[in-house]
């Protein structure tokens, strides 16, 4: 068990700067989530913490050693490789065993440290076969009991479920999930899925461009994202955005006028942000109601409704331009093709500038939730 | 019409097959007949069957006649030297160069390939210079002496064969393949380079170390123009370069076929015991495009 510490960490390829000085503490024992779009950086990252890939600038400290410079086999990590990386020629015996036998471990300490990893992994009966007898799920199971038996204080995940199916993924998410728990071993695992992020981690770190947007745990991401990209990609589906037009503006709160002509106001430190003219609004899918019970009222297009059985997603237009996504109960009539109000309450939007920062909006009093009077005051 | 385009194809198959099996059987059924049978047959389908007068007097004046054995020795031991050495000299070479970064790979990657269109016939005579003023290291009097060239030797038909650019680009192909997450997973289980090379490549590489050792032994097997270079005695001559000198004593067809059936065992045994593994390997090379 270990702290993972990096100190302003830089890659460069040639003169590409792909990391862009990363500064992270992770906590002993923690699960902690590198999630991203697709180039971010978090894969290059996890390498360069299991030393395969080389830290250009910056330190790399793992259990308060630095490390940076360290040989891969010697910085006590393991990692589980989103191919699983099982050699097709060696039983699963073998390849658990592998690292141990190049330690030079003595055989009958090997065949103790395999047999105990497969009991917790329950891979016995598997353990004479090869690879390719395997089902997606056992060599996952396989993968990951490899970095068992070398007993190491990191563990590393670079998209381990990617490969396996809907079913599986949920199945072996929560093992992964069970077994952090029993071993209690500090755990980096890379995804770009924000569902696993979510379901999986202690805190996660949300990369983008090789900068961390963001470190928190996954409620503190979900309730407080610190701006618009974050807010986009915590949560499923992905919040939805509108552009609103600054009426007024204090210190302390902003006067908006919404694309259905509704004005209202939210109360945001401004303060440092003087003369905006326009603001982003968010709110997520789970937040506009299909009652009108909400502040807010919205007509929306409904383009295509999908049922999956527990909750509905309705993706629509607003205004006839803006995309949105609404997520309804499961037994929703809404149809593809209907016109329907949806409704939201304003002390669940979120606020940014034009920047993407958020603007911290709370307690929103709405002026107005007449459309015709709100248009007579902006008229 | 199925049926009769279904027999036209297998009529031309076997068309082509009797095209190519012809030589061979021709070779080994006229080993075992005497002269007179040979002509007599030569423009019936009896050539290329076991009938008639068979016997086995060919072999019994080839093995007489000439140091056919010595020279079967010689090419076996030059030819198993030359491709186990090989597969490791190439292969090792191929997994540096597909699976290791480090400075000047390119060019060395790029020096391979074009080594490939340099036929032997072109070096055969600077090479000759080379090796004739190269010294061998003997043992004599307790210490170590540069003795005589290589010249006359075994080692001089075998040291220049052992690395070969075609087969350092058919291996480096097929590691290029081999996704990387494998190297990375032993690098991370404390492997070493050779480590890796040794219990993870190889292993996973059998279908390209087959067809490099049977495109080896046959390019071996049949070497001939060095060995007439570089070979005058009697104590080193492999066995293509035996043929000549069979030819130029008085000898009959028979035994000549009997001579060349003799040299065309070892390939065919070589061939048959890896086929699995080499057409496996060329159908590999074709899914992977």
């Amino acid at each position: 068990m270990a702290d993972v510490k990096l100190t302003k960490v830089v890659k460069r390829y040639g003169d590409v700067e792909t990391i862009h000085g990363i500064d992270l503490d992770i906590k002993d024992g923690e699960f902690v989530v590198f999630v991203g779009p697709s180039g971010c950086g978090k894969s290059t990252l996890l390498r360069m913490v299991a030393g395969l890939e080389e830290i250009t600038e910056g330190e790399l400290h793992i259990d308060n050693e630095c490390v940076t410079s360290v040989a891969a086999s010697r910085r006590g990590v393991a990692m589980v490789f989103q191919s699983y990386a099982l050699y097709p020629h060696m039983t699963v015996r073998e390849n658990m065993g592998f690292g141990l036998k190049m330690a030079k471990t003595d055989k009958v300490e090997i065949k103790r440290r395999v047999d105990e990893s497969a009991k917790i992994l329950q891979l016995e009966p598997l353990l004479d076969r090869k690879p390719k007898a395997l089902s997606g799920g056992q060599r996952q199971r396989v993968a990951i009991g490899r970095t068992i038996v070398r007993n190491p204080k990191v563990f590393l995940f670079d998209e381990p479920l990617s490969n396996l199916d809907a079913e599986l993924r949920v199945q072996m998410r929560v093992e992964i999930a069970k077994l952090h728990s029993q071993l209690k071993n500090t755990m980096i695992y890379v995804t770009h899925d924000q569902v696993e992020a979510m379901t999986m981690a202690d805190k996660i770190v949300v990369l983008r461009g090789g900068n961390i947007e963001q470190v928190g745990s996954p409620i503190e991401l979900y309730l407080n994202p610190v701006n618009e990209f974050v807010a986009g990609f915590i949560g499923s589906p992905r919040m939805n955005f509108f552009d609103c037009d600054v009426i007024a503006q204090t210190d302390d709160s902003l006067t908006l006028k919404l694309p259905c002509g509704e004005v209202c106001q939210l109360a945001a430190d401004v303060s440092h942000s003087p003369g905006m003219t326009r603001v982003k609004l968010g709110i997520r899918p789970e937040h506009l109601k299909e009652d009108q019970s909400g502040e807010i009222r919205i007509g929306v297009d409904v383009d295509v409704v999908e049922h999956l059985g527990g909750s509905t997603y309705v993706y629509a237009r607003y205004s006839g331009e803006h995309e949105l996504i609404i997520q309804t109960g499961g037994l929703s009539p809404v149809r593809r093709g209907d016109h329907c109000d949806f409704s939201f309450n304003l002390d669940q939007c979120h606020l940014f500038d034009c920047n993407g920062l958020t603007l911290r909006a709370a307690k929103p009093v709405p002026l107005h939730t007449q459309a015709p009077v709100a248009q007579a005051l902006s008229g | 019409m199925k049926r009769l385009q279904k027999l036209g194809a297998y009529l031309f198959l076997l068309l082509i097959g009797y095209v190519f099996l012809f030589p061979l059987l021709f070779m080994i059924m006229s080993s075992f007949k005497p002269e007179q049978v040979i002509f007599a047959d030569l423009y019936s389908i009896r050539a290329i069957l076991p009938v008639g007068d068979l016997t086995l007097d060919n072999y019994r004046q080839v093995f007489e006649k000439s140091d056919v054995l010595l020279y079967f020795r010689n090419s076996i031991l030059i030819t198993s030297a030359t491709v186990i050495l090989g597969l490791f000299v190439n292969s090792l070479l191929a997994f540096t160069l597909s699976r290791m970064r480090w400075s000047g790979r390119k060019y060395i990657l790029a020096a391979v390939v074009a080594l490939m269109i340099i036929p032997i016939e072109a070096i055969v005579v600077p090479l000759l210079l080379l090796v004739s003023k190269l010294p061998t290291i003997g043992w004599e009097q307790g210490g170590l002496v540069l003795m005589g060239s290589w010249l006359n030797s075994l080692e001089v038909q075998i040291l220049p064969f052992v690395a070969n650019s075609f087969f350092i680009f058919l291996f480096y192909q097929f590691f290029r393949d081999i996704p990387k997450d494998f190297d990375e997973a032993a690098e991370l289980d404390g492997a070493t380079p050779f480590q890796i090379y040794r219990h993870i490549i190889v292993p996973m590489s059998g279908p390209v170390f087959a067809t490099v050792a049977i495109l080896h032994f046959l390019l071996m097997w049949n070497q001939y123009i060095w060995p007439i270079m570089a070979v005058q005695g009697e104590d080193a001559r492999p066995v293509m370069p035996g043929i000549q000198i069979f030819f130029g004593r008085q000898t009959s067809w028979g035994e000549i076929m009997a001579y060349a059936s003799f040299v065309t065992l070892p390939v065919l045994a070589v061939f048959l015991a890896f086929q699995k593994k080499f057409v496996s390997s060329l159908a590999g090379a074709g899914i992977k495009g």
